[in-house]
């Protein structure tokens, strides 16, 4: 189970970075985070929505309701120019965290030597 | 089996969410989230209803975690009134459209709420601003004096009127040379009318005021020349200062074009040269004049003394240090054992604070600020509690909106902001018709009151303030309660139709201001009974004399002149008896010292007047002598009569009889002995007594009185004309064409003596006025507030009276029902308003010797007039809403 902290901190650029492959809505989102974390993160409705509506209020997200063919609504979501660039900072500093991890510990977490 | 219903579950799903309080901004995501799951679900084999379930988990636990996250995303920081405000405003002026009849109630006692409000804020600001123009005005002070029991508000010169010029200024350097004194300046005005001759024409004016320290003066109360200078008033003496109003008076509104510096202007025997012209001098100053004169002696046998001090000195160190060094500024005063030392009176609080004879202005009554206060209040008040009755009553019919709101995501803050605005919306609008209603009302309440508050009030910054001011917050007032109850409600009784529409329970808030209201008529309503009764009683109380129909006029004569004047004007048809005499009806003056001779107590309070024997008569005044009054040529040339209360005086201190007092001889001013003959003080023998007489208000007890009764007097300065039924204004043009044949005084001035009893109650009978106009306002506001309030709680009661009619009610038993209601809050209100008003009144009625008794019918008299308002209302709004056949009201909604 991944920590609430960790969640809270990586929430934004884990949505930023799906939203960058093209345009999801909601429980899709859940579901890609799901599958690409393997279930270790399992996200709910109550805790996403909120989320993306801070985003959009932030401007890094855009939304549009589409009828689906079942006649029912959908809201998408679609990453905006700033949520690019604050995608592009959040890559760089996560990339710097793995990096330094990746440094440290070897793919079984077993501490690496840090002498140079 | 039933199949399951997607669609229902959805609905219970989400109605559950709305009643457990939650605030939801996103339950439209939400639900398309919940069918995506419910659809993962049901293709990967679930039945619908395990499906629905594992996707309604899945969803999580939306009440708690959406209501805590929702808090972080529905209030974008900073920015939610600045993109709310407009739709905000559009909401506001939706609603102020849609119920026009009401809103159009409320905005009129929100106007009349906010004048009432910005009128006495102005009022006191006035009374306590008074003085406030002088510079450096907390560091000034006036002197005065204590003298026998009374305090004056001037202080005599050594010699009194014989006081020559250097003696004169010898004091306020004497002042000056005292430590922690930095100036000292001295005047005396003379409020009678005058003349003055300049270039060919005469003028009268009044106010004149003479000082010997002009340079002093003009500087120690800030006075600024539009046109000569301070510098050549004060240069040498006989030069003369106008006002800038005196000088439109005299040269017309282009004086500043005319030259007048220089011209010569001729008062009496003296010329005087005009040095310049000051700027009026504020209103709300305690004293003022027409014109000052520079000369180098003060004619009158005192000034009015003023000294500034240094910071580290107050009234009490001022005190002691010139009582310590009186002998310096008076020495005769001094050695005097009447002087009871100097009276030190900081400038600002002369206007409210003083109470010594021969106030240059009548002061300010303390009490009549809180009086004003208190009624602006409760006018205020009821304001307030008529939009938030009625508001709150009107809103309920908005309650599904209000739901909606709170469905959609809007905070309680944002649901009151909502309200909050529409009041202070309201209140934004009715500053125009404000702003107009004072245009006309300030120029009738300074009328009324004596003030000038409303001179170019229209034009400062200082006004708009206090309007905007009062505007805002009383429209902010007016809305908090109706906000904060309506954006409190739990979203599930918001769609609940059958809220609290109708009468409520036990309890309700509108019933506590119902009660309110009452509670503030009776108070209102019994307090302006009170003090109009009060005021009734003073003005026709018997004073110990015949009021109606006597003229008095000043003729400034010797004996066989008056005796001329007399003879002429009983010529006159209408008139019925000529006499001379001490005017009655006048502002409390000196006392004086007595004893019994024989007797070593001396006493110091005696007022002392003079008449002849026709006056007596004429006022009808009761006398031990009624034989000698009838026919005066039986009595001496000049007797002397004590009244009832030093008679009683007497007899009880030296037990004796009324026939043991006859004749006795009574000295006035003991501490007075003649050098060349020894006699001590000045014997009369007392030749019987009078019955009481109200010389002064009836805010005073009489006093002991001396009347000292001549058969022709020396010299008369008043005469009184007793008239028949003729109109004054006749009597007055006949007695003047005798008066000016006869080449009496330059002016003429009279008084009639009920003007003159009328005068002495200016305070309380313009207190009576206002008062009246406040509760006329209080009931008027009263009533509109309880005419909507009822109409509109009847319009959503009209069911209830159709079914009621339906089953068989009476309009009788309907009536009764309705009105019924309002019973038990007026007998609350009653006890509430009875004891607070009765405190109130007695307070104020303690400052009168002679006053009414306070008896509980005055209040139950406002109750009985509140109840008859308040059914008259009921009723007629009942009966209106009886009138719709009941089938056309239960038919539809």
């Amino acid at each position: 189970m991944t920590t609430k902290t960790l969640v809270a901190a990586s929430t934004k650029p884990l949505v930023l970075s799906i939203l960058s492959h093209g345009k999801n809505y909601g429980y899709r989102i859940i579901q890609e985070v799901e599958r690409l974390s393997a279930g270790e993160l399992a996200w709910t409705d109550a805790m996403l929505y909120p989320v993306l509506k801070r985003m959009e209020n932030e401007e890094l997200i855009a939304s549009h309701w589409v009828k689906t063919e079942s006649g029912r609504k959908r809201k998408y979501y679609e990453i905006t120019a700033t949520g690019k660039e604050r995608l592009a900072e959040d890559r760089r500093q996560w990339l710097n965290v793995s990096r330094m991890f990746s440094r440290l510990w070897d793919a079984e977490g077993n501490p690496l030597s840090i002498a140079d | 089996m039933k199949s399951f219903d997607v669609s229902a579950a959805v609905a219970q799903w989400r109605s559950q969410l709305i009643s457990a309080g939650s605030d939801p901004s996103f339950l439209e995501e939400l639900e398309s989230g919940l069918y995506d799951r419910y659809d993962h679900f049901l293709l990967s084999g679930l039945p619908p209803a395990e499906a629905f379930a594992r996707a309604r988990e899945k969803v999580g636990d939306v009440p708690r975690v959406a209501v805590a996250e929702y808090g972080k995303a529905a209030r974008p920081s900073g920015f939610a009134l600045g993109y709310l405000l407009p739709s905000y405003l559009k909401t506001g002026l939706r609603t102020l459209r849609s119920r026009p009849i009401y809103n159009l109630i409320n905005y009129l006692c929100l106007t009349i709420g906010i004048v009432t409000a910005a009128i006495a804020l102005l009022y006191l600001r006035s009374e306590l601003r008074y003085d406030a123009t002088t510079p450096n005005a907390q560091a000034k002070y006036r002197l005065g004096m204590q003298y026998r029991s009374q305090g004056y508000s001037m202080i005599g010169f050594s010699d009194y009127n014989q006081t020559d010029a250097d003696e004169q200024l010898e004091r306020v350097r004497a002042l000056t040379e005292l430590p922690g004194i930095l100036t000292a300046v001295q005047f005396q005005t003379f409020p009678e009318r005058q003349l003055i001759r300049l270039r060919e024409g005469k003028f009268e004016v009044e106010n004149l005021l003479e000082t010997n320290t002009p340079a002093a003066f003009a500087d120690f109360f800030g006075y600024r020349f539009l046109s000569g200078s301070a510098t050549a008033f004060a240069a040498a003496p006989n030069t003369a200062a106008l006002t800038a109003g005196e000088a439109e008076k005299i040269f017309g509104p282009d004086w500043r074009n005319q030259n007048i510096i220089g011209q010569p202007l001729t008062i009496d025997t003296f010329t005087y040269t005009i040095a310049g012209v000051l700027a009026d001098p504020a209103p709300n100053t305690h004293f003022d004049f027409s014109i000052a004169l520079h000369r180098e002696r003060i004619a009158y046998w005192g000034s009015r003394l003023y000294v500034e001090a240094d910071a580290a000195q107050n009234a009490a160190t001022l005190a002691a240090a010139i009582d310590d060094n009186f002998a310096k500024i008076n020495a005769s005063l001094a050695q005097q054992d009447l002087f009871g030392g100097v009276i030190v009176q900081p400038l600002r609080s002369i206007h409210l604070g003083s109470d010594l004879l021969y106030e240059l202005k009548p002061p300010g009554k303390p009490a009549y600020l809180y009086v004003i206060g208190i009624m602006a209040l409760l006018v205020l008040l009821l304001t307030i509690s008529n939009y938030t009755n009625l508001a709150v009553a009107m809103h309920t019919g908005r309650s599904r909106e209000i739901g909606m709101r709170k469905v959609f995501g809007a905070g309680d803050g944002q649901i009151a902001g909502q309200f909050l605005l529409e009041a202070a919306l309201l209140g934004l609008l009715a500053f125009p018709l404000v702003m107009t209603v004072l245009y006309f009302l300030l120029p009738r309440f300074d009328a009324l009151m004596g003030t000038a508050i409303g001179e170019g009030a229209l034009r400062s910054p200082v006004v708009w303030g206090i309007v905007v001011a009062a505007t805002l917050v009383i429209g902010s007032l007016a809305g908090l309660y109706p906000a904060v109850y309506l954006s409190r409600q739990p979203i599930i009784g918001l769609f609940d139709h059958r809220m609290k529409s109708g009468g409520g329970g036990a309890v309700s808030t509108r019933k506590v201001i119902i009660t309110l209201q009452f509670t503030l008529l009776i108070a209102l309503c019994s307090l302006t009974l009170l003090v109009n009764r009060q005021l009734n009683y003073m003005q026709t109380k018997d004073l110990g004399f015949d009021r109606d129909r006597v003229l008095y006029v000043n003729v400034n004569a010797d004996s066989s002149r008056f005796a001329t004047f007399r003879e002429e004007v009983l010529r006159l048809p209408s008139v019925t008896s000529v006499g001379a005499g001490t005017p009655l009806g006048q502002q409390d003056f000196n006392q004086l010292t007595y004893k019994l001779e024989g007797q070593s107590e001396v006493f110091d309070d005696a007022y002392n007047v003079y008449m002849d024997f026709q006056s007596l008569a004429l006022l009808d005044i009761e006398t031990s002598i009624p034989e000698l009054v009838a026919d005066p040529e039986q009595a001496p040339a000049r007797l002397v009569l004590i009244n009832n209360t030093l008679a009683e005086r007497l007899k009880n201190r030296y037990g004796l009889t009324d026939a043991d007092l006859v004749g006795r001889t009574i000295i006035e001013e003991p501490e007075y002995t003649d050098e060349e003959t020894g006699e001590v003080g000045f014997p009369y023998e007392i030749y019987g007594t009078f019955g009481d007489i109200n010389v002064f208000s009836l805010r005073e007890q009489v006093g002991p009185m001396l009347m000292t009764v001549s058969r022709n007097p020396r010299y008369v300065y008043w005469a009184a004309v007793r008239y028949r039924e003729d109109s004054p204004t006749e009597i007055l043009k006949d007695v003047r064409t005798v008066y000016d044949g006869m080449n009496l005084d330059p002016i003429f001035t009279h008084a009639f003596l009920e003007a003159n009893l009328e005068d002495l109650y200016e305070d309380e009978s313009r207190i009576s006025t206002l008062s009246t106009y406040f509760s006329l306002v209080a009931f008027g506001l009263a009533l509109l507030g309880l005419i909507a309030l009822t109409a509109y709680l009847t319009t959503l009661r009209q069911r209830e009276i159709g079914i009621r009619r339906i089953l068989g009610a009476s309009q009788w038993s309907i009536l009764r029902r309705y009105n019924g209601e309002y019973l038990p809050l007026l007998a609350v209100a009653l006890l509430i308003a009875t004891p607070l008003s009765w405190l109130a009144v007695d307070e104020w009625l303690a400052g009168f010797a002679y006053r009414i008794d306070v008896g509980p019918w005055v209040f139950l008299l406002a109750a009985g007039l509140t109840l008859l308002v308040t059914v008259l209302v009921v009723s007629m709004v009942t009966v209106l809403a009886m009138r719709v056949l009941p089938a056309r009201v239960l038919s539809g909604e």
